[in-house]
Protein backbone atom coordinates (compact mmCIF):
# COMPACT_ATOMS: atom_id res chain seq x y z
CA UNK A 1 0.00 0.00 0.00
CA UNK A 2 3.24 2.20 0.00
CA UNK A 3 2.35 3.78 -3.52
CA UNK A 4 -1.57 4.43 -2.73
CA UNK A 5 -0.79 6.40 0.64
CA UNK A 6 1.87 8.55 -1.44
CA UNK A 7 -0.03 8.92 -4.19
CA UNK A 8 -3.16 10.28 -1.79
CA UNK A 9 0.09 12.27 0.26
CA UNK A 10 0.89 13.82 -2.46
CA UNK A 11 -2.49 14.86 -3.31
CA UNK A 12 -4.01 16.14 -0.06
CA UNK A 13 -3.77 19.87 -1.18
CA UNK A 14 -5.36 19.60 -4.38
CA UNK A 15 -8.27 16.94 -2.37
CA UNK A 16 -8.47 19.62 0.10
CA UNK A 17 -9.23 22.87 -2.70
CA UNK A 18 -10.99 20.30 -4.77
CA UNK A 19 -13.27 19.39 -1.90
CA UNK A 20 -13.87 23.16 -0.87
CA UNK A 21 -14.33 24.51 -4.25
CA UNK A 22 -16.94 22.23 -4.95
CA UNK A 23 -18.89 22.20 -2.03
CA UNK A 24 -18.99 26.28 -2.02
CA UNK A 25 -20.53 25.95 -5.35
CA UNK A 26 -24.38 25.32 -3.88
CA UNK A 27 -23.67 27.12 -0.50
CA UNK A 28 -23.35 30.07 -3.03
CA UNK A 29 -26.29 29.25 -5.17
CA UNK A 30 -28.51 27.95 -2.39
CA UNK A 31 -29.97 31.02 -1.61
CA UNK A 32 -31.12 31.74 -5.09
CA UNK A 33 -33.58 28.70 -4.35
CA UNK A 34 -36.20 31.06 -2.92
CA UNK A 35 -36.05 33.10 -5.15
CA UNK A 36 -36.68 30.48 -8.30
CA UNK A 37 -39.64 28.88 -6.33
CA UNK A 38 -41.32 32.14 -4.75
CA UNK A 39 -41.48 33.65 -8.34
CA UNK A 40 -41.66 30.97 -10.34
CA UNK A 41 -44.43 32.97 -13.08
CA UNK A 42 -41.51 35.35 -13.71
CA UNK A 43 -38.63 33.07 -14.05
CA UNK A 44 -40.50 31.10 -16.10
CA UNK A 45 -41.43 33.80 -18.62
CA UNK A 46 -37.34 34.57 -18.27
CA UNK A 47 -36.12 30.79 -19.51
CA UNK A 48 -38.58 30.64 -22.25
CA UNK A 49 -37.21 34.29 -23.27
CA UNK A 50 -34.37 32.58 -24.20
CA UNK A 51 -35.76 29.99 -26.61
CA UNK A 52 -36.51 26.11 -26.93
CA UNK A 53 -33.19 25.66 -28.21
CA UNK A 54 -30.98 27.26 -25.60
CA UNK A 55 -33.12 25.39 -22.47
CA UNK A 56 -32.76 22.12 -25.35
CA UNK A 57 -28.93 22.75 -25.17
CA UNK A 58 -28.32 23.25 -20.83
CA UNK A 59 -30.85 20.75 -20.60
CA UNK A 60 -33.06 22.76 -18.63
CA UNK A 61 -36.97 21.73 -18.44
CA UNK A 62 -39.01 24.37 -17.25
CA UNK A 63 -40.85 21.94 -15.44
CA UNK A 64 -38.42 20.52 -12.95
CA UNK A 65 -36.35 23.70 -12.71
CA UNK A 66 -38.59 25.12 -10.24
CA UNK A 67 -38.64 22.41 -8.13
CA UNK A 68 -35.06 21.94 -5.07
CA UNK A 69 -34.10 18.76 -7.07
CA UNK A 70 -34.58 20.20 -10.11
CA UNK A 71 -32.97 23.19 -9.19
CA UNK A 72 -30.08 21.67 -8.02
CA UNK A 73 -29.99 19.54 -10.80
CA UNK A 74 -28.81 22.47 -13.12
CA UNK A 75 -26.46 23.96 -10.63
CA UNK A 76 -25.03 20.01 -10.67
CA UNK A 77 -24.06 20.16 -14.32
CA UNK A 78 -21.83 22.94 -13.42
CA UNK A 79 -20.03 21.01 -10.71
CA UNK A 80 -19.79 17.71 -13.02
CA UNK A 81 -18.16 19.96 -15.32
CA UNK A 82 -14.92 21.41 -13.14
CA UNK A 83 -15.68 17.54 -11.47
CA UNK A 84 -14.83 15.97 -14.78
CA UNK A 85 -11.92 18.19 -15.82
CA UNK A 86 -10.76 17.22 -11.78
CA UNK A 87 -11.33 13.61 -12.32
CA UNK A 88 -9.81 13.59 -16.00
CA UNK A 89 -6.54 15.63 -14.71
CA UNK A 90 -6.02 13.04 -11.94
CA UNK A 91 -6.32 10.30 -14.02
CA UNK A 92 -3.92 11.55 -16.44
CA UNK A 93 -1.81 12.91 -13.35
CA UNK A 94 -1.49 9.87 -11.44
CA UNK A 95 0.22 7.52 -14.12
CA UNK A 96 1.94 10.64 -15.94
CA UNK A 97 3.34 12.08 -12.52
CA UNK A 98 6.72 9.68 -13.03
CA UNK A 99 7.07 10.72 -15.99
CA UNK A 100 6.80 14.67 -15.20
CA UNK A 101 9.58 14.25 -12.84
CA UNK A 102 11.38 11.55 -14.57
CA UNK A 103 11.09 9.29 -11.64
CA UNK A 104 9.87 6.43 -13.06
CA UNK A 105 12.99 4.09 -13.05
CA UNK A 106 12.85 4.78 -9.44
CA UNK A 107 9.24 3.02 -8.85
CA UNK A 108 9.18 0.39 -11.54
CA UNK A 109 12.64 -0.64 -10.15
CA UNK A 110 11.29 -1.37 -6.50
CA UNK A 111 9.71 -4.35 -5.57
CA UNK A 112 6.39 -3.99 -6.42
CA UNK A 113 4.83 -5.46 -9.85
CA UNK A 114 3.71 -2.85 -12.50
CA UNK A 115 -0.07 -4.28 -11.93
CA UNK A 116 0.09 -3.63 -8.13
CA UNK A 117 1.62 0.18 -8.53
CA UNK A 118 -1.61 0.44 -11.42
CA UNK A 119 -3.80 -0.78 -9.01
CA UNK A 120 -2.83 1.56 -6.06
CA UNK A 121 -2.53 4.37 -8.36
CA UNK A 122 -6.57 3.69 -9.35
CA UNK A 123 -7.58 2.94 -5.63
CA UNK A 124 -5.98 6.41 -4.53
CA UNK A 125 -7.43 7.96 -7.80
CA UNK A 126 -10.94 6.59 -6.27
CA UNK A 127 -10.59 6.99 -2.60
CA UNK A 128 -9.87 10.57 -3.45
CA UNK A 129 -12.63 11.42 -5.77
CA UNK A 130 -14.54 9.45 -3.41
CA UNK A 131 -13.47 12.03 -0.44
CA UNK A 132 -14.13 15.34 -2.70
CA UNK A 133 -17.49 13.90 -4.08
CA UNK A 134 -18.63 13.09 -0.31
CA UNK A 135 -17.65 16.66 0.98
CA UNK A 136 -19.76 17.99 -2.01
CA UNK A 137 -22.47 16.19 -1.44
CA UNK A 138 -22.88 16.69 2.23
CA UNK A 139 -22.64 19.95 1.72
CA UNK A 140 -24.64 20.52 -0.68
CA UNK A 141 -27.30 18.78 0.73
CA UNK A 142 -27.40 20.98 3.87
CA UNK A 143 -27.57 24.30 2.03
CA UNK A 144 -29.94 23.24 0.19
CA UNK A 145 -32.09 21.79 2.51
CA UNK A 146 -31.70 24.64 4.15
CA UNK A 147 -33.32 26.90 1.44
CA UNK A 148 -36.07 24.22 0.46
CA UNK A 149 -39.37 24.70 1.91
CA UNK A 150 -39.66 20.69 2.43
CA UNK A 151 -37.55 17.92 3.16
CA UNK A 152 -35.68 17.12 0.03
CA UNK A 153 -36.30 12.70 -0.69
CA UNK A 154 -32.89 11.69 0.29
CA UNK A 155 -32.82 8.73 -2.38
CA UNK A 156 -32.97 10.50 -5.58
CA UNK A 157 -30.91 13.33 -4.01
CA UNK A 158 -27.72 10.79 -3.88
CA UNK A 159 -28.58 9.14 -7.16
CA UNK A 160 -28.32 12.85 -8.35
CA UNK A 161 -25.17 13.31 -6.99
CA UNK A 162 -24.06 9.81 -8.10
CA UNK A 163 -24.51 10.80 -11.58
CA UNK A 164 -21.51 13.46 -11.25
CA UNK A 165 -19.90 10.36 -9.22
CA UNK A 166 -20.16 8.12 -12.20
CA UNK A 167 -19.11 10.77 -15.20
CA UNK A 168 -16.05 11.53 -12.77
CA UNK A 169 -15.20 8.01 -13.04
CA UNK A 170 -15.40 7.51 -16.33
CA UNK A 171 -13.21 10.76 -17.16
CA UNK A 172 -10.66 9.50 -14.52
CA UNK A 173 -10.22 5.74 -15.67
CA UNK A 174 -10.26 7.49 -19.39
CA UNK A 175 -7.06 9.71 -18.21
CA UNK A 176 -5.98 6.27 -16.63
CA UNK A 177 -5.49 5.16 -20.52
CA UNK A 178 -4.49 7.77 -22.19
CA UNK A 179 -1.52 8.14 -19.54
CA UNK A 180 -0.47 4.91 -20.15
CA UNK A 181 -0.73 4.79 -23.37
CA UNK A 182 1.08 7.63 -24.06
CA UNK A 183 4.13 7.13 -22.26
CA UNK A 184 6.05 10.56 -22.73
CA UNK A 185 2.92 12.41 -21.51
CA UNK A 186 4.01 15.42 -18.57
CA UNK A 187 1.45 18.04 -19.22
CA UNK A 188 -2.11 17.22 -17.99
CA UNK A 189 -4.39 19.79 -17.23
CA UNK A 190 -4.74 20.86 -21.00
CA UNK A 191 -5.51 17.59 -21.41
CA UNK A 192 -7.93 17.36 -18.24
CA UNK A 193 -9.58 20.83 -19.41
CA UNK A 194 -9.76 20.25 -22.70
CA UNK A 195 -11.24 16.68 -23.47
CA UNK A 196 -13.70 17.31 -20.66
CA UNK A 197 -15.23 20.03 -22.50
CA UNK A 198 -15.55 18.44 -25.92
CA UNK A 199 -17.60 16.08 -24.30
CA UNK A 200 -19.64 18.70 -22.45
CA UNK A 201 -20.18 20.35 -26.02
CA UNK A 202 -20.71 17.49 -27.24
CA UNK A 203 -23.33 16.99 -24.78
CA UNK A 204 -25.15 19.90 -25.87
CA UNK A 205 -24.86 19.30 -29.06
CA UNK A 206 -26.67 16.12 -28.49
CA UNK A 207 -29.21 17.93 -26.28
CA UNK A 208 -29.73 20.04 -29.11
CA UNK A 209 -30.26 17.45 -31.82
CA UNK A 210 -32.23 15.29 -29.65
CA UNK A 211 -31.97 11.60 -30.64
CA UNK A 212 -29.44 8.42 -28.99
CA UNK A 213 -26.59 8.57 -31.57
CA UNK A 214 -24.17 11.81 -30.47
CA UNK A 215 -25.67 10.75 -26.74
CA UNK A 216 -23.78 7.56 -26.79
CA UNK A 217 -20.54 9.62 -27.12
CA UNK A 218 -20.25 11.53 -23.51
CA UNK A 219 -20.34 10.64 -20.34
CA UNK A 220 -22.31 14.13 -19.99
CA UNK A 221 -25.60 12.26 -21.65
CA UNK A 222 -24.89 9.18 -20.09
CA UNK A 223 -26.08 9.70 -16.54
CA UNK A 224 -29.38 12.55 -16.47
CA UNK A 225 -30.12 14.48 -14.03
CA UNK A 226 -33.95 15.21 -15.52
CA UNK A 227 -34.38 11.44 -15.89
CA UNK A 228 -33.35 10.49 -12.31
CA UNK A 229 -35.55 13.03 -11.26
CA UNK A 230 -38.74 11.91 -13.15
CA UNK A 231 -37.55 7.85 -13.12
CA UNK A 232 -36.25 7.86 -9.90
CA UNK A 233 -34.04 5.69 -11.60
CA UNK A 234 -31.37 6.04 -14.04
CA UNK A 235 -31.23 5.05 -17.58
CA UNK A 236 -30.65 1.68 -17.86
CA UNK A 237 -28.69 1.37 -21.04
CA UNK A 238 -26.76 4.26 -20.43
CA UNK A 239 -25.65 3.35 -16.87
CA UNK A 240 -24.35 -0.22 -18.47
CA UNK A 241 -22.77 1.93 -21.39
CA UNK A 242 -20.89 3.81 -18.80
CA UNK A 243 -20.08 1.48 -16.47
CA UNK A 244 -18.98 -1.14 -19.08
CA UNK A 245 -16.64 1.61 -20.43
CA UNK A 246 -15.26 3.02 -17.67
CA UNK A 247 -13.98 -1.00 -16.41
CA UNK A 248 -12.63 -1.08 -19.91
CA UNK A 249 -10.74 2.06 -20.08
CA UNK A 250 -9.25 0.82 -16.30
CA UNK A 251 -8.38 -2.47 -17.75
CA UNK A 252 -7.08 -1.12 -21.59
CA UNK A 253 -4.68 1.19 -19.17
CA UNK A 254 -3.42 -1.73 -16.99
CA UNK A 255 -2.60 -3.65 -19.79
CA UNK A 256 -0.77 -1.20 -21.74
CA UNK A 257 0.80 0.26 -18.31
CA UNK A 258 2.07 -3.50 -17.64
CA UNK A 259 3.85 -3.63 -20.90
CA UNK A 260 5.08 -0.58 -22.03
CA UNK A 261 8.54 0.06 -22.40
CA UNK A 262 9.86 2.51 -20.05
CA UNK A 263 12.04 5.10 -22.60
CA UNK A 264 15.17 6.76 -20.83
CA UNK A 265 13.77 9.90 -18.95
CA UNK B 1 33.92 -21.61 -8.88
CA UNK B 2 30.11 -19.91 -7.62
CA UNK B 3 26.81 -19.20 -9.88
CA UNK B 4 25.84 -16.98 -11.70
CA UNK B 5 23.69 -14.08 -10.42
CA UNK B 6 23.46 -12.45 -13.71
CA UNK B 7 22.41 -14.74 -17.21
CA UNK B 8 21.89 -13.03 -20.18
CA UNK B 9 20.92 -15.25 -23.20
CA UNK B 10 20.64 -14.25 -26.72
CA UNK B 11 18.81 -10.58 -25.74
CA UNK B 12 18.11 -8.83 -28.59
CA UNK B 13 16.10 -6.10 -28.27
CA UNK B 14 14.67 -3.29 -31.33
CA UNK B 15 13.18 -0.17 -30.45
CA UNK B 16 10.65 -0.07 -33.47
CA UNK B 17 12.79 -0.74 -36.16
CA UNK B 18 16.27 0.77 -34.25
CA UNK B 19 18.50 -1.42 -32.95
CA UNK B 20 19.32 -1.32 -29.37
CA UNK B 21 21.25 -4.64 -28.75
CA UNK B 22 21.31 -7.79 -31.03
CA UNK B 23 22.24 -11.49 -30.11
CA UNK B 24 23.89 -10.82 -25.97
CA UNK B 25 25.08 -13.61 -24.03
CA UNK B 26 27.56 -13.26 -21.54
CA UNK B 27 26.85 -14.22 -17.45
CA UNK B 28 28.19 -12.62 -14.04
CA UNK B 29 29.37 -14.61 -11.07
CA UNK B 30 28.85 -14.03 -7.64
CA UNK B 31 30.95 -11.97 -6.08
CA UNK B 32 32.55 -10.44 -9.56
CA UNK B 33 33.24 -6.78 -9.82
CA UNK B 34 31.50 -6.64 -13.08
CA UNK B 35 31.99 -4.03 -16.12
CA UNK B 36 30.06 -3.09 -19.01
CA UNK B 37 31.47 -0.74 -21.25
CA UNK B 38 31.17 0.89 -24.40
CA UNK B 39 31.01 4.68 -26.58
CA UNK B 40 27.51 6.37 -25.83
CA UNK B 41 24.90 4.85 -27.73
CA UNK B 42 26.26 0.98 -27.64
CA UNK B 43 23.70 -0.26 -25.64
CA UNK B 44 24.56 -0.49 -21.75
CA UNK B 45 21.33 1.46 -20.73
CA UNK B 46 19.54 -0.92 -23.12
CA UNK B 47 21.10 -3.98 -21.23
CA UNK B 48 20.55 -2.49 -17.52
CA UNK B 49 16.72 -1.70 -18.34
CA UNK B 50 16.12 -4.97 -19.71
CA UNK B 51 17.88 -6.57 -16.74
CA UNK B 52 15.48 -4.58 -14.75
CA UNK B 53 12.32 -4.83 -16.47
CA UNK B 54 12.15 -1.48 -17.11
CA UNK B 55 11.73 -2.67 -21.21
CA UNK B 56 10.88 -5.65 -22.80
CA UNK B 57 13.00 -8.12 -24.86
CA UNK B 58 12.56 -8.89 -28.61
CA UNK B 59 14.39 -11.78 -28.25
CA UNK B 60 16.30 -13.69 -25.92
CA UNK B 61 15.81 -13.87 -22.19
CA UNK B 62 17.85 -12.95 -18.82
CA UNK B 63 17.98 -13.91 -15.75
CA UNK B 64 19.32 -12.35 -12.27
CA UNK B 65 19.54 -14.93 -8.96
CA UNK B 66 18.22 -17.99 -11.52
CA UNK B 67 14.62 -15.57 -11.85
CA UNK B 68 13.57 -14.79 -15.07
CA UNK B 69 13.36 -10.74 -15.25
CA UNK B 70 10.58 -9.72 -16.61
CA UNK B 71 8.53 -12.46 -14.99
CA UNK B 72 9.96 -12.34 -11.78
CA UNK B 73 10.88 -9.11 -11.58
CA UNK B 74 9.41 -7.94 -8.67
CA UNK B 75 11.01 -10.48 -6.28
CA UNK B 76 14.57 -9.71 -8.13
CA UNK B 77 13.88 -6.19 -6.98
CA UNK B 78 14.18 -7.20 -3.59
CA UNK B 79 18.02 -8.53 -3.89
CA UNK B 80 18.64 -5.48 -6.44
CA UNK B 81 20.01 -2.23 -5.68
CA UNK B 82 20.48 0.08 -8.68
CA UNK B 83 21.38 3.52 -9.38
CA UNK B 84 20.46 5.07 -12.77
CA UNK B 85 22.61 7.53 -15.12
CA UNK B 86 20.18 10.46 -14.46
CA UNK B 87 18.97 11.05 -11.19
CA UNK B 88 15.15 12.23 -10.84
CA UNK B 89 13.08 12.30 -8.03
CA UNK B 90 9.51 13.52 -7.16
CA UNK B 91 9.70 17.34 -6.40
CA UNK B 92 8.66 18.73 -3.49
CA UNK B 93 9.14 15.41 -1.15
CA UNK B 94 12.28 15.96 1.30
CA UNK B 95 15.35 13.64 0.99
CA UNK B 96 14.34 11.70 4.07
CA UNK B 97 10.66 11.02 3.01
CA UNK B 98 11.83 10.21 -0.32
CA UNK B 99 14.67 7.43 1.34
CA UNK B 100 11.46 6.08 3.61
CA UNK B 101 9.51 6.12 0.72
CA UNK B 102 11.86 3.67 -1.01
CA UNK B 103 12.52 1.39 1.91
CA UNK B 104 8.78 1.50 2.41
CA UNK B 105 9.03 -0.94 -0.83
CA UNK B 106 11.27 -3.59 1.39
CA UNK B 107 10.34 -5.36 4.50
CA UNK B 108 13.09 -4.69 5.90
CA UNK B 109 14.73 -1.67 8.57
CA UNK B 110 16.69 0.53 6.31
CA UNK B 111 16.65 3.93 8.54
CA UNK B 112 19.85 3.14 10.19
CA UNK B 113 21.90 2.51 6.96
CA UNK B 114 20.13 5.68 5.41
CA UNK B 115 21.97 7.30 8.41
CA UNK B 116 24.96 5.61 7.77
CA UNK B 117 25.23 6.33 4.18
CA UNK B 118 24.11 9.77 4.51
CA UNK B 119 26.85 10.79 7.19
CA UNK B 120 29.81 9.09 4.72
CA UNK B 121 28.05 10.83 1.53
CA UNK B 122 28.05 14.19 3.43
CA UNK B 123 24.00 14.54 2.78
CA UNK B 124 21.67 16.81 4.48
CA UNK B 125 18.37 14.41 4.38
CA UNK B 126 16.46 17.39 5.80
CA UNK B 127 16.62 19.49 2.48
CA UNK B 128 14.25 19.62 -0.02
CA UNK B 129 14.66 17.33 -3.53
CA UNK B 130 14.32 20.05 -5.65
CA UNK B 131 16.99 22.46 -3.93
CA UNK B 132 19.32 19.27 -4.46
CA UNK B 133 22.54 20.20 -6.66
CA UNK B 134 22.95 17.11 -9.46
CA UNK B 135 25.85 15.69 -7.77
CA UNK B 136 23.32 15.53 -4.37
CA UNK B 137 20.86 13.64 -6.55
CA UNK B 138 23.18 11.07 -7.44
CA UNK B 139 24.16 10.28 -3.50
CA UNK B 140 20.38 10.53 -2.82
CA UNK B 141 20.61 7.94 -5.36
CA UNK B 142 23.45 6.04 -4.42
CA UNK B 143 21.60 5.98 -0.82
CA UNK B 144 18.18 4.84 -2.06
CA UNK B 145 20.21 1.77 -4.51
CA UNK B 146 22.36 0.67 -1.10
CA UNK B 147 19.79 1.61 1.70
CA UNK B 148 18.43 -2.70 1.62
CA UNK B 149 21.66 -4.10 1.45
CA UNK B 150 20.95 -5.74 -1.73
CA UNK B 151 22.82 -8.89 -2.91
CA UNK B 152 23.39 -6.89 -6.52
CA UNK B 153 23.78 -4.01 -7.26
CA UNK B 154 23.68 -2.64 -10.41
CA UNK B 155 24.86 0.96 -11.72
CA UNK B 156 24.37 2.81 -15.11
CA UNK B 157 27.43 5.39 -15.82
CA UNK B 158 27.23 6.21 -11.66
CA UNK B 159 29.97 8.53 -10.97
CA UNK B 160 28.86 11.42 -13.55
CA UNK B 161 28.67 14.59 -11.56
CA UNK B 162 30.43 13.52 -8.45
CA UNK B 163 33.76 15.19 -7.49
CA UNK B 164 37.00 13.15 -7.51
CA UNK B 165 36.55 12.96 -3.97
CA UNK B 166 33.41 11.64 -3.54
CA UNK B 167 34.06 9.43 -6.77
CA UNK B 168 36.50 7.81 -4.66
CA UNK B 169 34.35 7.35 -1.03
CA UNK B 170 31.80 5.64 -3.18
CA UNK B 171 34.23 3.50 -5.14
CA UNK B 172 35.50 2.49 -1.47
CA UNK B 173 31.77 1.60 -0.58
CA UNK B 174 31.10 -0.25 -3.49
CA UNK B 175 34.70 -2.13 -2.34
CA UNK B 176 33.17 -2.76 0.90
CA UNK B 177 29.77 -3.90 -0.33
CA UNK B 178 32.45 -6.40 -2.81
CA UNK B 179 33.84 -7.78 0.19
CA UNK B 180 30.88 -8.69 2.20
CA UNK B 181 30.10 -10.86 -1.06
CA UNK B 182 28.01 -8.27 -3.16
CA UNK B 183 27.90 -8.31 -6.83
CA UNK B 184 28.30 -5.24 -8.71
CA UNK B 185 27.74 -4.51 -12.42
CA UNK B 186 28.69 -0.93 -13.71
CA UNK B 187 28.27 0.22 -16.76
CA UNK B 188 30.81 3.12 -17.96
CA UNK B 189 31.90 4.59 -20.66
CA UNK B 190 35.02 5.86 -19.35
CA UNK B 191 37.75 3.07 -19.23
CA UNK B 192 39.78 4.54 -16.61
CA UNK B 193 36.65 3.70 -14.05
CA UNK B 194 36.52 0.31 -14.99
CA UNK B 195 39.73 -0.16 -14.94
CA UNK B 196 39.59 1.00 -10.86
CA UNK B 197 37.10 -1.55 -9.78
CA UNK B 198 36.53 -4.66 -12.31
CA UNK B 199 37.24 -7.88 -12.37
CA UNK B 200 35.80 -8.39 -16.03
CA UNK B 201 34.70 -6.43 -18.21
CA UNK B 202 32.45 -6.94 -21.42
CA UNK B 203 32.76 -4.51 -24.02
CA UNK B 204 29.93 -3.45 -26.00
CA UNK B 205 29.83 -1.89 -29.88
CA UNK B 206 26.99 -1.02 -31.86
CA UNK B 207 24.33 -3.48 -29.87
CA UNK B 208 26.60 -5.91 -30.32
CA UNK B 209 29.12 -7.92 -27.54
CA UNK B 210 32.39 -7.80 -29.35
CA UNK B 211 34.59 -8.97 -26.32
CA UNK B 212 34.71 -10.07 -23.16
CA UNK B 213 37.59 -10.47 -20.88
CA UNK B 214 39.40 -10.53 -17.39
CA UNK B 215 40.40 -6.41 -16.45
CA UNK B 216 44.58 -8.34 -16.40
CA UNK B 217 44.33 -9.13 -20.16
CA UNK B 218 42.77 -5.89 -21.25
CA UNK B 219 45.34 -4.13 -18.98
CA UNK B 220 47.76 -5.98 -21.23
CA UNK B 221 46.17 -4.94 -23.88
CA UNK B 222 46.57 -1.53 -22.93
CA UNK B 223 47.23 1.26 -25.53
CA UNK B 224 49.05 4.35 -25.24
CA UNK B 225 48.52 7.50 -26.91
CA UNK B 226 51.83 9.07 -27.46
CA UNK B 227 52.34 12.57 -29.46
CA UNK B 228 55.68 13.90 -30.12
CA UNK B 229 57.85 16.91 -31.33
CA UNK B 230 61.05 16.72 -32.44
CA UNK B 231 63.81 19.25 -32.11
CA UNK B 232 65.86 18.53 -35.35
CA UNK B 233 64.97 16.83 -38.64
CA UNK B 234 64.92 13.20 -39.43
CA UNK B 235 61.94 11.82 -37.20
CA UNK B 236 60.73 10.01 -40.23
CA UNK B 237 63.98 7.81 -40.13
CA UNK B 238 64.21 7.31 -36.57
CA UNK B 239 60.17 6.56 -36.44
CA UNK B 240 60.52 4.19 -39.16
CA UNK B 241 61.12 0.87 -37.59
CA UNK B 242 58.85 1.75 -34.47
CA UNK B 243 55.82 -0.40 -35.90
CA UNK B 244 57.98 -3.21 -34.99
CA UNK B 245 58.04 -2.34 -30.93
CA UNK B 246 53.96 -1.87 -31.27
CA UNK B 247 53.06 0.89 -32.45
CA UNK B 248 50.34 1.68 -34.84
CA UNK B 249 48.57 4.53 -36.63
CA UNK B 250 51.80 6.87 -36.99
CA UNK B 251 51.01 10.00 -38.29
CA UNK B 252 54.35 12.43 -38.99
CA UNK B 253 53.47 16.06 -39.88
CA UNK B 254 57.14 18.08 -40.40
CA UNK B 255 58.78 18.21 -37.21
CA UNK B 256 55.33 16.17 -34.90
CA UNK B 257 54.59 12.60 -34.75
CA UNK B 258 51.60 10.95 -33.05
CA UNK B 259 50.76 7.39 -32.78
CA UNK B 260 49.13 3.94 -30.83
CA UNK B 261 51.45 2.14 -28.73
CA UNK B 262 51.19 -1.04 -26.89
CA UNK B 263 53.39 -3.34 -26.70
CA UNK B 264 57.34 -3.23 -24.27
CA UNK B 265 57.58 0.74 -23.63
CA UNK B 266 61.16 0.19 -22.57
CA UNK B 267 61.36 -0.50 -25.99
CA UNK B 268 59.52 2.67 -27.42
CA UNK B 269 61.98 4.75 -25.23
CA UNK B 270 64.80 3.30 -26.36
CA UNK B 271 63.82 4.66 -30.37
CA UNK B 272 62.78 7.95 -29.10
CA UNK B 273 65.74 7.81 -27.36
CA UNK B 274 67.68 8.96 -30.58
CA UNK B 275 65.42 11.92 -31.38
CA UNK B 276 66.05 15.38 -30.13
CA UNK B 277 62.69 15.74 -28.01
CA UNK B 278 61.34 19.08 -28.04
CA UNK B 279 58.07 18.20 -26.39
CA UNK B 280 56.58 14.33 -25.62
CA UNK B 281 53.25 13.30 -24.31
CA UNK B 282 52.43 9.49 -23.29
CA UNK B 283 48.43 9.47 -22.26
CA UNK B 284 45.55 7.45 -21.64
CA UNK B 285 43.34 7.08 -25.30
CA UNK B 286 39.33 7.43 -24.65
CA UNK B 287 37.59 4.55 -24.86
CA UNK B 288 36.37 5.71 -28.19
CA UNK B 289 40.29 5.97 -29.52
CA UNK B 290 40.92 2.47 -27.88
CA UNK B 291 37.85 1.18 -29.71
CA UNK B 292 39.10 2.66 -33.31
CA UNK B 293 42.40 1.18 -32.80
CA UNK B 294 42.38 -1.95 -31.17
CA UNK B 295 38.77 -3.11 -31.69
CA UNK B 296 37.76 -2.36 -34.79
Amino acid sequence: MNVLVNEIRGYRKSLLGWSIGLGAIMIIYAPFLSTFTSDSASMREFFSNLGQSSLDALGINLDLIFGPLGFFNYILGFMTLAAGIQALSLGLRVIAEENRYKATDFLLTKPVSRVSIYLQKLLAGMICLLIIDLVADIVSFLSLSAAADSSLPVGTFVMLVGTMTLVQMFLFTLGLLIASAISRLKQTIGIGIGLTLAFYLMAMVANLLGGDTLSWLTPFKYYEGNYVIVHDAYDTKYLLMGVALTVAFAVAGLVIYRRRDVAVS
Amino acid sequence: MAGNVIDIQHLTKFYGKHLGIDDVSFSVDEGEVFGFIGPNGAGKSTTIRLLLALIFPTSGSATIFGKDCIKQAPEIAREVGYLPSEVSYYEGMKVMDLLKYAAGFYHKDCIPRIHELAERLELDLNRKVDDLSYGNRKKVGIIQGLAHSPRLIILDEPTGGLDPLMQRAFFDLLREENRKGVTIFFSSHILSEVQKLCDRVAILKDGRLIKLQKMSELQKDRYKKVRLVSAAPGIDAVLGNIADKGAVDLKIDGDTASFMFRGDLNGMISVLERLDLKDLSIEEPSLEEVFIHYYQ
